[in-house]
């Protein structure tokens, strides 16, 4: 298992009052899965994506993602378990403006010990499985959304993460750019042994995944095979 | 790309903004190594006093003289190897009143061997000796001028009324660039006798050359023994510390321009601390995203302090490289207060390490914040 989540619990205080988000969740996943978690807005799906990229911590419970116990780690330590075992794919695609699509792929390189002809060959190959090899000096305002987005996968893949987490990847997309992007998602599923755990409000988007879990108020739901 | 290269390629996201706030940080550096160079210019000549030379004037006050007799009476001090003397005369040059610098009357050629500082050709060194009103002036302030040996200069004085006209005998320049080049000297005896009965015998000060500097103290010790009982009494000291007195009368006028100083470093760090606080609110989603990659809250801090750095290095170099680009015309402009002045490398090297020193201050809130930035936060932010 790549992901493996036990009695987790997610809840937020304000003030005194306790809003609770995610409740004695468990979640499996095998290693190679293409996942589509799914539900309702305020469902709690980003905060089980924060949990599992290991940018936020369960209020109890315990996950263990890629072999290792993260909900026991500290800020550095998660930030460089992160670097290693995990790329994030977002929304809004979140690249640096001032830099170009080639210098964005390169960031999680900055922090290996790869040396700078070696960062320059794994940032060409990474653009060029989305396509963009064309594109590497361009900065993001001089690239359209869908190619925007593409070089974020890109970044995510630089570093030869073993999970791919993409939050609403296809949310700010034209349905064109959108089947793009989901069909990069699948090869990298496929052709490159990547586990992908995918958030999304578009069923037309989940129907790419492997499995799709619906989570509502917290709870994990319904798991539907395809 | 490099890290280094990440944080100050931040600064080329606003250039508008970044060059403002260079120009801004810039420009208070200036004027902090404009003051810092006035008030080294001001100290200056107390650093190039001759250590064996003293200097003996009225105990009561430097504007109180002293009779020309005690001449032969200093010269048999032992340990004094010889000694001339000097009267400030303090005229205004007629054809330009505002063109201030300082005139002497002096013992040529006395003065010429206790000052061996000023350098002028055997020739005009002649000429002067033989001209009872011969005159010679500094290189810089003959440039000033626009005088030449044969050209006439007429004082209007202001102790001693009358027009008083001189030859210029010759053009002095310093040993080296920071001697006094700005003075004339000239016969005291043309002052001696041109002025009322009453002040006729009197001088201002006695330098005097000692044999060691070591024995300063005994040799100033035994010159104001001799004459502490008289009706003018002395006060000898060195060279350095007389200089300084000046310096030190100058006190109120150092103090008010360190203050002016310090509120420039404040407006430094102002301007700087304002630029790298909007730069890291404005970065907030970005801050999470790169934490998501996996940048350690130390790197993060490390690229905002970098950014803070770069920024204050730029200020640095644009306000020290302007000081002393305009050292020579501020120098010209500053001739009459002050000598010589220059932008000295010290001031610039102070002026560099206080830029830097704001930049890290000012870096160290947005660095901070950056550190403490909760990931899901700041892409709640997004």
């Amino acid at each position: 298992m790549i992901i493996e989540i036990e009695k987790a619990t997610k809840a937020y205080t304000r003030g005194r009052q306790r809003i609770p988000v995610l409740e004695l969740l468990d979640l499996a996943v095998e290693r190679g899965e293409f996942l589509a978690l799914m539900g309702p807005s305020g469902s709690g799906k980003t905060t089980l994506l924060n949990l599992i990229g290991g940018i936020d911590w369960p209020t109890s419970g315990r996950v263990r993602v890629c072999g290792e116990e993260i909900s026991g780690l500290g800020r550095r330590a998660l930030a460089a378990w992160r670097a290693r075992h995990v790329g994030f794919v977002f929304q809004f695609y979140h690249l640096i403006p001032v830099l170009t699509a080639a210098q964005n792929v390169e960031l999680p390189l900055l922090l290996t010990s790869l040396g700078r002809r070696a960062r320059r060959e794994h940032v060409a190959a990474a653009l060029e499985f989305v396509g963009l090899s064309d594109r590497a000096r361009h900065r993001p305002a001089e690239l359209s959304g869908g190619q925007q987005q593409r070089v974020a996968i890109s970044r995510a893949l630089v570093s030869d993460p073993d999970l791919i987490l993409a939050d609403e990847p296809t949310g700010d997309l034209d349905k064109g750019s959108a089947q793009e992007i989901l069909t990069l998602l699948d090869r990298l599923n496929r052709e490159s042994g990547k586990t992908i755990l995918m958030v999304t409000h578009d069923p037309h988007a989940a129907e790419r995944a492997h499995h799709v879990v619906h989570l509502e108020k917290g709870v994990l739901g319904t798991e539907v095979r395809r | 790309m490099t890290l280094a290269g990440l944080a100050l390629g931040n600064l080329a996201r606003n250039k508008v903004r970044t060059g403002l706030t260079v120009l801004g940080m810039g420009a208070a550096l200036f004027l902090y190594c404009f003051l810092e160079s006035v008030l080294a210019g001001f100290s200056a000549g107390a650093d190039i006093a001759n250590a064996s030379r003293l200097m003996t004037r009225n105990a009561v006050s430097l504007v109180q003289p002293l009779p020309i007799s005690y001449l032969g009476k200093i010269r048999a001090i032992p340990g004094v190897s010889d000694l001339t003397h000097q009267s400030w005369f303090g005229g205004n040059y007629e054809a330009d009143k505002r063109l201030f610098f300082a005139q002497f009357a002096v013992d040529p050629e006395s003065y010429l061997r206790v000052f061996p500082d000023y350098v002028t050709s055997p020739d005009e060194a002649k000429a002067f000796l033989a001209d009872r009103k011969g005159c010679l002036l500094g290189a810089r302030l003959a440039r000033r001028l626009g005088k030449r040996p044969g050209d006439r200069v007429v004082i209007t004085g202001t102790i001693y009324p009358g027009a008083w006209e001189f030859n210029v005998s010759g053009i002095f320049v310093g040993k080296d660039s920071s001697a006094d080049e700005v003075r004339m000297l000239f016969h005291y005896d043309y002052l001696n006798e041109g002025r009322a009965e009453a002040a006729q015998g009197l001088v201002g000060v006695f330098p005097i050359l000692i044999d060691d500097p070591g024995r300063a103290a005994d040799v100033s010790r035994a010159v104001d023994r001799l004459f502490e009982n008289s009706p003018y009494a002395t006060r000898t000291e060195t060279e350095r510390a007389f200089r300084l007195g000046f310096v030190q009368m100058l006190g109120n006028v150092a103090l008010f321009l360190r203050a002016i100083g310090a509120a420039v470093v404040f407006t430094i760090l102002l301007v700087s601390a304002n630029t790298m606080v909007m730069a890291a609110r404005e970065r907030i989603p970005e801050t999470g995203v790169l934490k998501t990659l996996g940048f350690s809250d130390r790197t993060l801090a490390a690229l905002f302090l970098g950014e803070a750095l770069g920024l204050s290095l730029l200020a640095g170099i644009v306000g020290c490289a302007a000081a002393r680009l305009s050292q020579a015309p501020l120098g010209e402009a500053l001739g009459s207060v002050l000598q010589d002045f220059k932008v000295p490398w010290g001031v610039m090297v102070r002026g560099m390490g206080l830029a830097l020193a704001t930049g890290l201050v000012s870096g160290i809130a947005p660095a901070r914040a950056a550190a403490r930035l909760s990931v899901a936060d700041a892409l709640g932010k997004a």
